[in-house]
């Protein structure tokens, strides 16, 4: 038996939760290991920022918590494979996923792009040395991108890093099993902006809060996503999650953040306000996204 | 600090009755201990000894410029912790020098924090900590960690000054400290700069300063005298 997840025409966020999670929702529950499952990118014309990041873990799930083998099928779109290929997507989709390795020699040319505006590939987390070589990769490579475009001084370009290793830590630290790194900057609403995707495939939030605190068990994903951007809770376990210090930096600089793992999504505004969206599709893992403006 | 070819002196005017401006020669040589903690070799360095009373200050240095790893960060404060136990008699002082560390994460800072709640809890004896050498940057990462955790530390650069959280109230009493060049403070020169304060109350704050652990205090009469951690400096090349 093979299932098919076909994913095509424009990828925003509102079609990733209408249309994209609900067929990986319905393949987790219908497959048993070594069973196949297409992925298939071919009509894919347009990607969101973080979709990339989303995608190797939602291929990820299907392969390591499923078993099954995830084939992937390339987008025909010149101009989509060359972004993908630009964010390194097909490098770590080879580790969750099988396709034809003619259309890697096909692309490899768009490998490097000097107007790229990419800040950091995608990255793979599996371990703490993995926020390490990030951190030194942003201060290495992403330094004079972020300092020249967004006009972060040194002081928000450290606070820049502390977001990034703050989300990789929390990998390593509460998701129990690996993540990718993702940050570009973007022109949005013809404003300059930073988007730090940081997605894992683990145990989620509400699991990660549930084994330290029984009380989260009849909580739902939205009140523990919101409980660890609180202040409090992570002052408790002496093993901070770090949201709460992320979401201070983000506010301070009037970004945006939004939170998605299980079932729930929690975003903070502008204004620092929360919302909330409830009764989503299963999210495996936990996605933290966050929009970063620029500075005066 | 700044490190002329490895080596520089260091005017220290010590404490309370031992007033006396002492040289100190810093030499880089004088590393007697190496603890390797994965890529970063930290160097704890003996550097000034007290000749007249017990007051040590120990050095450490990283080398590496990232500090993010749980397993490092533990490693560190283990350290210290070491040293810590293993010195005997009060009074004693580590300073923990940031001078090569570009980045650490605020994660570990806190790590480093909670460290020096003990510190001010006691647990290792009458000990002190002050922090040296960090980036703007850093320093700035420190501020938001100590203040949220309403704590504050000393900072031996130029000039000398607390990071953190102290209400103000006790900030200008701990600037009466500072400032003072006699030798030392007692309840009643904190009188004579509040005048509206009883003995008890001027008593009070200036142990709550002793209790934070950002002033050394010691018997005098029948009263304490408090005096900074160190009360000036003044660095050569």
């Amino acid at each position: 038996m093979s299932l098919v997840i076909t994913i095509k025409g424009k990828v925003t966020e509102q079609v990733y939760e209408r249309e994209i999670l609900p067929q990986f929702e319905h393949a987790r529950k219908i497959l048993h290991a070594g069973q196949i499952v297409v992925v298939d990118l071919s009509g894919l014309s347009f990607v969101g920022p973080s979709f990339p990041a989303v995608m190797l873990i939602m291929m990820g799930d299907l392969a390591e918590n499923v078993g099954a083998k995830v084939l992937l099928v390339p987008p025909e779109s010149q101009y989509t494979s060359a972004y993908l290929e630009r964010l390194d997507f097909f490098t770590y989709a080879g580790f969750v996923a099988d396709f034809d390795t003619a259309f890697m020699l096909n692309i490899s040319k768009y490998k490097e792009n000097k107007n790229s505006r990419t800040i950091l590939k995608i990255n793979r987390i599996c371990e703490e040395s993995g926020a390490r070589s990030i951190v030194n990769n942003l201060l290495i490579h992403g330094y004079d991108i972020i300092s020249s475009n967004l006009h972060y001084n040194p002081v928000e370009i450290d606070q820049f890093l502390q977001i990034v290793a703050e989300l990789c830590l929390n990998i390593t630290d509460h998701s129990e099993s690996w993540g990718v790194v993702l940050i570009q900057y973007l022109s949005y609403l013809a404003r300059p902006i930073v988007r730090i995707s940081v997605v894992d495939k683990g145990i989620g939030i509400k699991s990660s809060l549930f084994k330290k605190y029984a009380e989260y068990g009849n909580k739902s994903d939205c009140d523990c996503i919101k409980a660890v951007l609180r202040e409090g809770i992570t002052r408790k376990s002496g093993h901070p999650l770090g949201l709460f210090a992320i979401r201070c930096f983000v506010s301070r600089w009037h970004g945006v953040m939004k939170i998605r793992s299980g079932t729930g999504k929690v975003w903070i505004t502008e204004n620092n306000k929360e919302k909330q969206v409830s009764r989503l599709i299963m999210f495996p893992g936990t996605h933290a996204d966050i929009q970063l403006p620029l500075q005066n | 600090m700044r490190i002329y070819n490895c080596h520089c002196k260091i005017k220290l005017i010590k404490r309370l009755d031992k007033s006396i401006l002492c040289h100190y020669n810093v030499n880089m040589n004088h590393v007697n201990n190496m603890i390797h903690i994965n890529k970063m070799v930290t160097k704890v360095i003996f550097c000034i000894e007290d000749r007249f009373d017990t007051t040590m200050i120990h050095k450490i240095i990283g080398t590496d410029n990232i500090l993010i790893t749980r397993e490092e960060v533990t490693k560190l404060c283990d350290s210290i912790i070491e040293k810590l136990n293993c010195l005997s008699g009060n009074d004693l002082t580590i300073l923990l020098d940031f001078s090569s560390i570009n980045f650490i994460a605020l994660s570990m800072i806190k790590q480093i924090i909670y460290l020096w709640e003990r510190v001010v809890r006691g647990e290792f004896g009458t000990k002190f900590v002050i922090l040296h050498g960090m980036k703007t940057e850093v320093e700035e990462e420190f501020k938001i960690a100590l203040t949220h955790e309403r704590s504050a530390i000393m900072v031996y650069d130029s000039p000398l000054r607390l990071i953190g959280y102290l209400e103000d109230i006790d900030l200008n009493v701990w600037n009466c400290i500072i400032n003072n060049k006699n030798g030392g403070v007692s309840a009643d020169n904190v009188r004579n700069d509040f005048p509206g304060w009883s003995p008890s109350v001027c008593s009070n704050k200036l142990k709550k300063l002793y209790d934070k652990r950002i002033a050394m205090r010691e018997k005098k009469g029948k009263g304490y005298v408090y005096s900074p951690i160190i009360v000036n400096m003044d660095l050569e090349p």
